[in-house]
Order: structure tokens, then sequence, then C-alpha cells
């Protein structure tokens, strides 16, 4: 009794320094955002004015605002299918013991580790209109008449970023993917194959099974970036032409420090929080019950 | 005896980082945004002039990538923490006011006085800096963005001359396509520049003057009149994807003999001589249509921030920067012209000199307009900036429409909060 007693408190000692900077670093600045959302304040200012809920009206009948939520919404079915469905189809190739796979991994996994105002940079003089790769390539090919203002196009900016994320991002997945593929038993796949099953039907009702944690992370992780989605479009577009490219963190960036209106910033990004929140609870019911279960 | 030497040094090692935090170095220090190039340059001599000036005052810089917003983020917590710099790089006009407001500057009546500042700055721009009767800042260097850059060899091969009017702009646009030359860069973010001349050519500089201050609305139908000469004159001569490039990139459109002109400005100069153009031999300026008798200026400025720990040091350093010798070296390298009306003119290349020479003339007979940067809520601006993009990528009469009923709700909301300054008041 006296041991047990004793490891509980030795557990919450350690504890305590974690939680505690959990609480001041995160939990008070979230805590301090919410209250400044009802308020009217400068940045600079030694006071700030109560105003209630007049930052939330004014942001809901913007339609900046709802410009924004659907390039969000554009970007989260982006980031859960396609980076996902691209760095599993990667996976898979890679997969099939081919040689230099250890290479090939890595070349697609590298992007990944650049920092995304150096994807911006790179990828902005490959959308540049005259001398850019894209439009040059285009060119130089006889397809002059389909060359794009890549970044300048109202009607395709946000899917030309999304390209450039895309070339960013699927390194994650695809080791997501090829460490869970790496998992799934041999004797499952054997026994399927003994049983006459082509490749496909393999993948559809062994591997992709299997394979159903890795995608929850991966679809997870890619929820969560869609809704956060900052540093490229900043980088590349700030949120233009017009508000095109506009999503709720480069609109919140603007609202705040370039507006100076901190109070409706804040009231920004509560509904970017209850918005990521929504979109993670899955994933944290996933992974409590799975903890569940490892301690049953 | 090794474990009580180990703890020995520790405690040593301790008390010397803890004596050495507590230790500072008492020195004015300068909070800025002029990072690299010229402007870098620019800010290294004139800190050695307040060195020369002032051997007994430490002067430090810290420099804050990212411009004002950037800037006003950081000072924002260094007043929270008590501990601002004791000057900063400062906007003029409504951005200043609001830190006076705010309660965050300190007055400098006093170095005011000791300059002469009511004799050696612009009129316009005395509004800018001085509040309630009261000095808030020293302008350092004025920006002109109403010039046009050309390029000259261009301009020579096709035998054109320089527009002065609306008509010559658009005959000279009409030959450049025809031979094959994009007649005008230009870049995202960078329209609202653009729109200024057209919007002086149809209201003139008091209504220039009244929008800043709120009281034209932007449904009269003189500003849907200048909306229309701008997409008229200066969109329909845009350089292909224009809306794809960044500043520096539409400025090498025209060094590379692609573009013809490209208006800007004239930190450009520095970004061109750098690339290796000579002024007056590879480029050229002239004033935007309608902008002869006016000038649109930008200007960077020092403030002195309150409960800094040297005000001495800050004195120090805003005298140098209000007297001809802080404002020759600065603007020497910076690529621009001295704020201080009496620094002589040779310290200028022949295009600054040229500039120097119409701030002088117009400053006289004309009128020395600010950006309406300096002068509309920051709100109202950056929307402006955004609505006049969207008119530029497609100027049609039903996009004119929803820009100029979205500027007037805006207008409204900010007229009842009483937000603009009647700066013909200052």
């Amino acid at each position: 009794m006296k041991l047990a007693t004793e490891k509980r408190l030795t557990f919450s000692l350690f504890l305590l320094i974690p939680v505690l900077s959990f609480a001041i670093f995160v939990i008070y600045p979230v805590y301090q955002s919410i209250v400044l959302s009802f308020h009217k304040w400068d940045g600079i200012s030694p006071t700030a004015t109560y105003v209630g809920l007049q930052n939330y009206q004014k942001l809901f009948a913007n339609p900046r605002f709802w410009t924004a939520l659907s390039n969000n919404a554009k970007w989260l079915v982006f980031s859960l299918f396609i980076p996902t469905s691209v760095g599993l189809l990667l996976a898979l190739l890679i997969n099939q013991k081919i040689k230099g796979e250890s290479i090939y991994q890595t070349i697609f996994f590298i992007p990944y580790t650049i920092t995304p105002v150096a994807v911006a940079a790179v990828w902005r003089w490959l959308f540049e209109p005259r001398n850019g790769l894209f439009n040059r390539f285009l060119i130089e090919v006889g397809l002059r008449d389909h060359i794009k203002i890549w970044l300048g196009d109202p009607t395709i900016a946000t899917y030309s970023i999304m390209l450039s994320s895309l070339w960013w991002t699927t390194g994650f997945a695809l080791v997501m993917y090829i460490s869970g593929l790496r998992e799934i038993p041999v004797e499952l796949l054997e026994a399927a194959e003994i049983d006459g099953a082509g490749f496909f039907r393999k993948f559809r009702s062994v591997m992709l099974p299997q394979l159903l944690p890795s995608t929850i992370v991966v679809m997870a992780m890619s929820g969560i970036s869609a809704m956060r989605v900052f540093d490229l479009v900043y980088s590349l577009t700030r949120g233009g032409p017009g508000y095109s490219t506009e999503v709720l963190a480069t609109m919140m960036f603007d609202v705040s420090f370039n507006r100076f209106e901190m109070g409706l910033g804040s009231a920004l990004a509560v509904v970017l929080l209850v918005l990521s929140a929504v979109i993670i609870l899955p994933y944290i019911y996933h992974t409590s019950r799975s903890l569940e279960e490892i301690r049953y | 005896m090794y474990r009580n030497k180990r703890a020995l040094f520790g405690l040593v090692a301790a008390l010397v980082l803890v004596m050495s935090a507590s230790v500072s170095i008492q020195a004015a220090e300068m909070w800025h945004y002029w990072l690299s190039g010229g402007e870098k340059e620019a800010l290294d001599a004139f800190l050695d002039k307040a060195r020369e000036l002032y051997p007994n005052v430490e002067f430090t810089e810290r420099g804050i990538p990212g411009s004002t917003s950037e800037m006003r983020r950081q000072l924002g917590a260094a007043f929270m923490a008590n501990d601002p710099p004791e000057l900063y790089q400062s906007a003029i006009g409504y951005d200043m006011k609001s830190y006076v407001d705010a309660g965050r500057l300190e007055p400098i009546d006093d170095i005011w006085e000791a300059v002469n500042g009511d004799e050696i700055f612009s009129e316009g721009l005395q509004r800018m800096v001085k509040f309630d009767g009261h000095a808030y800042g020293i302008p350092l260097n004025t920006h002109v963005i109403s010039h046009i850059f050309y390029n000259k060899h261009i301009f020579e091969k096709y035998d054109l001359d320089i527009p002065t009017t609306w008509d010559e702009f658009k005959e000279v646009s009409k030959t450049l396509r025809e031979n094959g030359i994009e007649p005008f860069a230009a870049a995202t973010s960078w329209t609202l520049t653009h729109f200024y001349a057209p919007l002086i050519t149809v209201l003139g500089p008091e209504g220039y003057l009244a929008l800043g201050n709120g009281e034209l609305a932007f449904t009269d139908p003189k500003v849907r009149e200048a909306f229309e000469l701008y997409g008229d004159a200066f969109v329909s001569s845009y350089m292909f994807g224009w809306s794809g490039y960044g500043w520096a990139e539409a400025a090498n459109e025209l060094l590379q003999g692609n573009a013809a002109m490209y208006l800007n400005g004239d930190w450009v100069v520095a970004y061109f001589e750098q690339a290796g153009w000579t002024p007056g031999e590879d480029f050229g300026f002239f004033p935007a249509p309608g902008t002869e008798d006016a000038i649109i200026i930008q200007v960077d400025a020092l403030a002195a921030p309150k409960n800094a720990k040297d005000t001495e040091g800050a004195k120090a350093l805003m005298t140098v920067a209000g007297s001809i010798d802080g404002q020759s070296a600065f603007n020497k390298h910076k690529g621009s012209v001295a704020a201080n009306l009496a620094v002589p003119p040779e310290i200028y290349n022949p295009i600054l000199l040229e500039t120097y020479n119409r701030i002088q003339r117009v400053n006289e007979e004309g009128t020395i307009l600010p950006n309406q940067l300096f002068m509309l809520p920051p709100s109202l601006y950056q929307e402006l900036g955004r609505q006049v993009e969207m008119y530029a990528l497609n100027p049609t009469d039903k996009v004119l429409d929803g820009v100029l009923n979205t500027l007037e709700n805006m207008r409204q909301d900010l007229l009842k909060e009483n937000a603009f300054v009647k700066w013909q008041d200052m």
C-alpha cells in the first residue's frame, strides 16, 4: 500500500512540470484568446474595450470569412484524400522489394523536412508566369496557349498552392504507410495468395484493413494541417489575388497584425479552435480506445 | 574529494551566470527593419555618424524582420513587459498617432525645436508627426511612390516620347504592345499605388485628402470615374501574368527588357543599381500622368517610446536623425531623398537629384501628399488595396459596383466609430 502511494507520488511529481508548462504556455493563452475575442483591442493600448459578441457578429457577416472557410474546406478534402492516396501508392510501389528502395524512400521524404517558406520560394519560381519551369515547359513543347498564371489567376491559385503542398507533405504519408505495410503479418498475405487472391483483392481485403491505424494517423494529421494551413498560402500569395486563396489562418493574421483588430482576430482563432477540435475528436477517440485495449 | 570539486565548480559557474545576467550594458537601442542591402548600409552609416558626434553614448540596434506590422507586434510585447527600446523605426500619420493615443510615445518638442523642425520639414510632413501641438517623431527619409520608371533603351529603340497625359500614355502603351513589348510591369499587392494617379487626376489633391479624411464617399461618381480611368489606362497596359508576380520579379521584367514601364516606390532605384543599371543611362522616371504638380510620398521616421531606460541616448540619436549630417549619412546609402529639406543635394545620384529637384519645386508650387497608408484607418487601407486589386483582375462594371459598395459600407462603419482623422486640422 505504502509502495503504491510512493509510486503515485513519484509519477505525480514527474508529471508536474509538463502539466504546469502545458497550463502556462497552452491553456492560459487559449483562455486569454477567448476572453480577448469579446473585446476590441489594437495590440498596443494598455486596456481593451469589452464589446460582447460584436466581433463574432462582424465575423459571420463578412463574406471574406465565408470565402476563407470554404477554402479551408477545400484544403480539408484535398489533405484527407490526395497526399494520403499518393503516399499510399508510393508506399505500395516501394514495398515491392525493389532495388534502392531506401534511396527512393529518402528522396520522397526529403521535401517534408524542408521549411515551408523555402518550399514557397522554390515553387514561386516554378510558377513564375514568364520564366517559371511549368510555363517554360509548356511553351517549349508547343502548348503556349495553355500557359497559366498559376498564382495570379483567382480560379486556380488555390489548386496551385495545393500542388506545392502535395510535393511537400506526401513524404509523411509515405513513411507512415511503409511502416504500416511492413507490420502486416506475412501469413495473412500468404493465406490470401493460397486462396487465389490477386493483388487488388489482397489490397482491398487484407492490406487496407490492416493499414487502418496508419490511415487514421495520416488522415488526422492531414485534417489538422488543413485547418491550420498558413505558411505556404501566406508565403506564396498572402491570401490573394483578391481573397481567392484566403484561409482562416491568413485572415486571422491579416486582421490581427495588418488591421490591428486583435479582438476580431481572436474571435477567428476561437472559431478555428472549435473547427479543429471537431476534426481531431475522432482521432482522440480512436487513440484512447487503443490505449484502453492495451491496458486491459 | 572529486565530488566536492564538482560541486564547487557548479556553484562558481552558477554564480558567474547569475552575475553576468544581472550586469547589462546601458545603451540606446534602436529597433528597425532595414535589414539588408542599401538600407542596412544606410543604417550603419547613420549610427556611425551618431557615434562620431556622441562618442560617450552607446548606440545599438536590433533588426525586426517584417515591416510596420511585425514592429507593432514586437513593440506590443515590449510595452507589456515595460521594456521598450529607446527608439524605433516608425511609420507616420495614422500608425504613429495610434501609439500617441495609446499613451506609448514620448513627445519630443525639445528635440524638434533644437533641429528647427518647423523649418526643415515640409508642412504636409509636419501634420503627420505632430499631434495636438506636440511633435512625436523625426522624419528621416522620403520615398516618392508616384513616379513611373522606364527602360530608356526601349523608349529610344521605338522613338517614344515621355507621356505627360493619359492619352499620350495610352498611345505609348499601344506602340509598345504592337512591337511585342509589355507596356507596364505590375505586381500583386502593389496595384493601389497605381490607383493614386487616376484618383488625383479626377479628384485633385483636395479630393485625395478628402478620401484620407473619410469625407469622400466611395460611391461618389468621381471615385467611380477614377477607377474607370485606372482600368482604361493602367490595367489595360498591365503585362501578362502581372498578378503572379511580386514587386522584385516585376522589376526584373523591366531589367530584362520584357516590359517598358514600372510604377513603384523609388526604392527600386537601388534595386536597379544593384542589378547593374546606371541611373540616367539605362533607366529614368517621369511623373505618372496627372501628378505633374503633386507628389505622393512614403516616409520613415524615428519615434521614442515612453519608459525606455536611456532617454538621454534616445535624445542624442533623435537629434542626429534630424540633423543635416545624420540625414546625409542615411539617405546617401538608402536611395531616398532626405526628409530634411536643408540637406544639400550633392549626396544624390542623378535619379535622386531629379527627384530632389521635383520635391523642392512641388513643395513650393504644388502639393506633397502622403500615401493613403498614413491617412486611412488600417482596416480601410488594407481593404482598399484588396478591392483595387480585385478590380484590376476583372475591370468590369459589375465588379466595380461590388468594390465601391464594399468600401463605402466599411467607410460608414468607421465613421460611426469616429475612426477617421481630420489631417488638415493637425
